[in-house]
C-alpha cells in the first residue's frame, strides 16, 4: 500500500520549514519563545523540588557516608582551630593595648574623643547572572511574571551586554562601586538597575581606577612603590600609567589611593611587560588582571554611604 | 493513549533538559536530554510520526536557547531520517549499535546546530573548542541513550516474557481438551 502523499512529503516540508524559520528574525519569535519557557516553567520548578528533595535525602544522616571516626576527627579539627582562634584573639587584645600604651607615651593620644568615620562602608554580596539566567532576564522572561504587579527593569541594563549582578537599585548600589571577589578586583558597577546592575570588568574599555606598584622582598613581604593609574582598553592586558619608577616584570598590582575604607590593598594582577621608550619619563606598564582567572559567580560590592552616626549626632 | 504517552515524555524531556541539564555538566559539559530522548523515541515509532516528532521537539529546542529558531529542526529532522533508515535496515538490534549510531549523529546535530546559529547571527566561531564540546556532550548524550535505551528494552522483555507465558497456558488448556 503506498503512503498519502503528505506523508511522502512530510520530511522535505519539515525541512523546508525549518529553512524558513531560519531567516524569521528572533524578536518576532519570542512570543512564542516565551510562550514554551512559561508552559516549561512549572514542569522546571517540580523537577527542581524533586532534585531539592533527593538532595536533601542523601545528605541525611542517616545517607551520609561520613563515619563515626571522620566525625570524631572532625569535632577534634574543629576544637583545634577554635582554641587557636581564642589565643590569636588574646594576642591581639595584647598587641592592641601594647600599641595604645606606646601612643600616650609618645604624647601622641588625641585630645579630643574620636570621632566615628563620616563614611562607612559595607560589602555586599552578588551573584553574577549565568548567560541562562542573564538572556532570560534580558529577554524580561522573570519580569513577564511580574509585569502585573508593576515589576520592570530599568533599559539601561537590559539592553547592554556586560555581565549582569543581581542586586540594583533595590541594594541601594550605585554606579561605580566597585566589585571584587575575595581580594580580587573584579571591576566596578556600570549601570544599575531596578534590580540587576551591569558590570564592568577590569579589562573593559573605559575602565580605570587607582593602582600601586608592590615587590616582593626575599623574605617574601610586600614593599609598596609608585602608584599610578591602571587603564583598560578591551583587551587582556591593562596599562599603568604615570610611573616614573623602575618596573620590572613580575611586580605586583594592588589598589592604590587609600582611604581608609578597606583595611588592606586589594589585588589587581601581575606586571608582565615593562619598557622605558627613549627619552620618556614615565614607563609603559602592561599588567595581567587576576580578574581575569576568576570564575565569576559570587562577588562582592563595595558600597560607600554616609555613616548615620555622624549625620545624626550632627 | 500513544500521542497522550508522547506528548507527557516531550513535557517531562524539555522540562527536564531546561531544568538540570546544567546541574549534570562534568567539566563544563552537559548532555542533551532533548536530543537523547529523540533518539530512543525515534527508533520505537514510524517514520512519518518520527519525523514530526523531531520537528516538534526541534521547534521546542530552538525556543529554550537563544538566536533564531529554525537549526535544530532542520537537523533533528536529518537525524531522525537516518536513525529511521538504520531501524528499517535492521542495523540498531542492541542497545550498543543504539548508542553507537547516536553518538556520532548527536555530536553532527550539536556542532551544526551551532554553527549554523554562529554564521546566522555573524559571529565568528572557534572551531575546534566546539567540536570538542560537542563531541563531549555527544559521550554524554550517547551514554544517557544507552542507559534509557536498556531500561526501556528490560521492561519490553518483560512485558513480552508475560504475554508469553499467558499464551502458554492457554495452549495447554487446548492440548487437555483435545487430549
Amino acid at each position: 500500500m503506498q503512503n498519502p502523499p503528505i506523508l511522502r512529503w512530510l520530511p522535505a516540508t519539515t525541512l523546508a520549514c525549518g529553512i524558513a524559520l531560519s531567516f524569521v528574525p528572533p524578536d518576532a519569535t519570542r512570543p512564542l519563545r516565551n510562550l514554551v519557557r512559561d508552559a516549561l516553567r512549572p514542569g522546571q520548578l517540580a523537577v527542581h523540588a524533586t532534585a531539592d528533595t533527593v538532595r536533601h535525602w542523601l545528605k541525611s544522616p542517616m545517607h551520609s557516608s561520613e563515619t563515626p571516626q571522620s566525625a570524631a576527627a572532625r569535632d577534634e579539627e574543629l576544637r583545634s582551630l577554635r582554641l587557636s582562634n581564642r589565643q590569636l584573639e588574646i594576642q591581639s587584645a595584647r598587641l592592641r593595648e601594647k600599641v595604645k600604651d606606646l601612643t600616650e607615651q609618645s604624647g601622641l593620644s588625641p585630645v579630643s574623643p574620636i570621632h566615628p568615620p563620616l563614611a562607612t562602608i559595607q560589602l555586599i554580596e552578588a551573584r553574577v547572572m549565568g548567560a541562562e539566567t542573564a538572556a532570560l532576564w534580558r529577554g524580561k522572561q522573570f519580569l513577564a511574571a511580574g509585569a502585573k504587579n508593576g515589576v520592570a527593569e530599568s533599559a539601561l541594563v537590559l539592553e547592554n551586554s556586560r555581565p549582569l549582578v543581581d542586586l540594583g537599585n533595590d541594594a541601594d548600589i550605585s554606579p561605580g562601586d566597585a566589585v571584587y571577589a575575595g581580594r580580587i578586583v573584579i571591576g566596578k558597577i556600570a549601570d544599575v538597575g531596578r534590580y540587576s546592575s551591569t558590570l564592568r570588568l577590569v579589562t573593559d574599555p573605559g575602565y580605570s581606577g587607582r593602582a600601586r606598584l608592590a615587590r616582593r622582598t626575599s623574605r617574601g613581604l610586600l614593599a609598596f612603590g609608585a602608584e599610578g593609574t591602571l587603564v583598560a582598553d578591551g583587551s587582556e592586558l591593562c596599562r599603568l600609567t604615570h610611573i616614573t619608577d623602575p618596573v620590572n616584570v613580575g611586580d605586583e598590582v594592588f589598589t592604590g589611593g587609600a582611604d581608609g575604607v578597606l583595611p588592606t590593598p586589594m589585588y589587581y594582577g601581575q606586571v608582565v611587560r615593562a619598557e622605558l621608550e627613549p627619552g620618556a619619563q614615565d614607563w609603559s606598564v602592561w599588567v595581567k588582571p587576576a580578574a581575569a582567572t576568576v570564575r565569576l559567580e559570587t562577588i562582592l560590592i563595595l558600597r560607600r554611604a554616609a555613616n548615620p552616626e555622624r549625620i545624626l549626632a550632627n | 493513549m500513544k500521542f497522550v504517552l508522547i506528548a507527557a515524555c516531550t513535557y517531562a524531556i524539555c522540562a527536564l533538559h531546561s531544568a538540570i541539564a546544567h546541574d549534570l555538566a562534568i567539566a563544563g559539559i552537559a548532555p542533551h536530554l532533548i536530543l537523547a530522548g529523540l533518539v530512543v523515541i525515534v527508533v520505537r515509532v514510524g517514520q512519518a510520526q518520527g519525523v514530526l516528532l523531531a520537528a516538534v521537539w526541534g521547534v521546542l529546542a530552538d525556543c529554550l536557547s537563544e538566536g533564531r529558531l529554525g537549526p535544530q529542526i532542520v537537523c533533528y529532522a536529518i537525524a531522525t531520517l537516518i536513525l529511521r533508515y538504520a531501524a528499517n535496515q535492521s542495523r540498531i538490534n542492541s542497545t550498543w549499535s543504539l548508542a553507537a549510531l547516536s553518538l556520532p549523529l548527536i555530536g553532527s546535530v550539536l556542532l551544526i546546530n551551532q554553527v549554523c546559529r554562529s554564521f546566522a547571527d555573524g559571529r565568528s566561531i572557534d572551531f575546534v573548542p566546539l567540536a570538542i564540546h560537542s563531541a563531549g556532550s555527544a559521550l554524554y548524550t550517547g551514554v544517557i541513550v544507552m542507559g534509557a535505551a536498556y531500561v526501556i528494552r528490560l521492561f519490553a522483555s518483560d512485558v513480552t516474557e508475560r504475554s508469553a507465558t499467558a499464551s502458554h497456558s492457554v495452549s495447554n488448556q487446548w492440548r487437555m481438551l483435545t487430549e
